[in-house]
């Protein structure tokens, strides 16, 4: 296909230049209706209603559409989980089911795509969480054939349970940065029930007390979901001799301000 | 982010629900957005993600001994707060390219470049990754101007002179897809 479009390219010379140069062969979609947030009821249905659209200038497309389980990396993005490894009981990924399963759309076309589901009487406490993954078939058929995902987060407060938004720091260390100065690295668990957005900060002091250097992490934009752990990585603005020992002490707070945890290392004789 | 309410809480909220189902409602069922059945609406414009990027990437010629670059442009138009990852999720690839049989769309996965493409958006303040089957986050970004965001892509794949070259009616592939996904 290559080497045909080389030799069309050159017979058709400067039209081909310009069509490229207008960038017309592109692909992709849009959804609107493209996260959910909301409060349900044990034994309540819901629905929620999303549209899939192709552009003019877009490209055909053959897609699928699966409720999956809903991972979260480190750095807070969404990836697919399968099915054996979303065992977590904060998974809403069963009692929930996207229709049309499989659709095409023409360009300047759209589609709609229904979420709905029963939770379950005995759904328990917290929050319940999963995936709407809406891929489509490669495009292309290139050295590099073009795929694309949109996933859907779904978010669902059981109204009226407890919910814990609890978590605790499990790993706290401090090295110096790529570019020089000092980064605090930080690992935060999620253990509540619930989902939350949180923030975190550290200061490094000497043994004396005063403060070396400090350095705090903006309020997190994606919510970390039950059982999910969230890396941070803190510039540490400040100097000091650390080579007679130092104290990195972390704290993390939720939106409000609340904290929930807080940690301490000793760094003796400097960094390690 | 949206909130919930009555749906007969408020005159507006009902004019807007009907401007929705006549405007954009493609099957004749609720507007995007909407969770009904507790009799519930959404009364804000709905959350959106669009992400576009060249459809194909045709007559790429790979050389040895070099990095071998192509760029494109990736295009993100959100609501609200979004990233953007790569991966590549086919297990006979795994972000290497691999041999490939024009004629019948098959793989040869004994045959691989020895080393994985590389995509990298980091002239837009983004990251550069190693594909694999894992998405990495390539970039984000708050919620977008009308019109969305072009982020410049670049493919770098290091081909090595004992990388085996491939005769006619084959050649390297794999598939790399892109995803999007507002954060909340």
């Amino acid at each position: 296909m290559g080497l045909k479009l080389n030799l069309l390219a050159r017979a058709l010379g400067v039209a081909v230049l310009l069509s490229s140069a207008l960038g017309a062969d592109s692909a992709g979609f849009g959804v609107s209706g493209a996260i959910l947030k909301a409060e349900a009821l044990p034994g309540e249905e819901i629905r929620h209603q999303m549209v899939v659209t192709v552009a003019e200038e877009g490209s055909p497309l053959e897609l699928a559409a699966e409720v999956v389980g809903f991972g979260q990396a480190l750095d807070g993005g969404p990836f697919r989980l399968e099915p054996e490894d979303d065992a977590c009981p904060h998974s809403a990924r069963e009692f929930l089911r996207a229709s049309p399963e499989r659709f095409h759309i023409e360009p300047g076309s759209s589609e709609g795509l229904l979420l709905e589901g029963e939770i379950p009487s005995d759904v328990g406490a917290g929050g319940r969480y999963a995936l709407v993954e809406i891929r489509t078939l490669p495009v292309g058929d290139g050295p590099l054939g073009i795929a694309f995902a949109v996933y859907v987060p779904i978010y669902l407060t059981i109204s009226g349970t407890e919910l814990v938004e609890a978590g605790e720091i499990t790993a706290l260390e401090v090295e110096e940065g790529p570019s020089g100065g000092l980064v605090a690295s930080l690992t935060f668990k999620n253990t509540g029930n619930h989902h939350y957005r949180l923030r975190a900060g550290a200061v490094l002091r000497d043994e004396g007390g005063t403060i070396l250097a400090a350095g705090e992490a903006p309020l997190e934009e994606a919510s970390i979901i039950p059982t999910a752990s969230r890396l941070f990585e803190i510039r540490l603005d400040g100097a000091g001799d650390l080579s007679k020992g130092a104290f990195l002490e972390a704290r993390v707070t939720s939106e409000d301000g609340r904290a929930l945890d807080e940690d301490e290392v000793a760094l003796s004789g400097g960094l390690p | 982010m949206n909130q919930k309410s009555s749906i007969t809480s408020s005159a507006l909220g009902i004019l807007f629900l009907l401007a929705l189902l006549l405007a954009t409602s493609p099957s004749g069922g609720q507007a995007p957005g909407q969770l009904c059945g507790s009799a519930t609406v959404w009364d804000e414009e709905p959350d959106f993600i669009r992400i576009t990027a060249p459809a194909d990437v045709e007559g790429w010629t790979l050389a040895p001994g070099v990095v071998n670059l192509r760029s494109g442009t990736l295009k993100v138009d959100a609501s609200a707060p979004w990233r953007a990852t790569a991966k590549d999720a086919d297990l006979r690839t795994s972000g290497r390219l691999t041999k490939y049989d024009d004629g019948t769309g098959t793989y040869d996965t004994g045959v691989k470049l020895n080393s994985p493409l590389v995509i990298s958006a980091s002239s837009e303040g983004g990251d550069e990754v190693t594909l694999s089957p894992v998405g990495q986050e390539i970039i984000s970004g708050v919620a977008t101007p009308e019109g969305g965001r072009d982020v410049r892509i670049e493919f770098k794949q290091l081909v090595g002179w004992n990388d085996l070259g491939l005769e006619s009616g084959s050649s390297y592939r794999l598939v790399v897809t892109f995803a999007g996904s507002l954060t909340g």
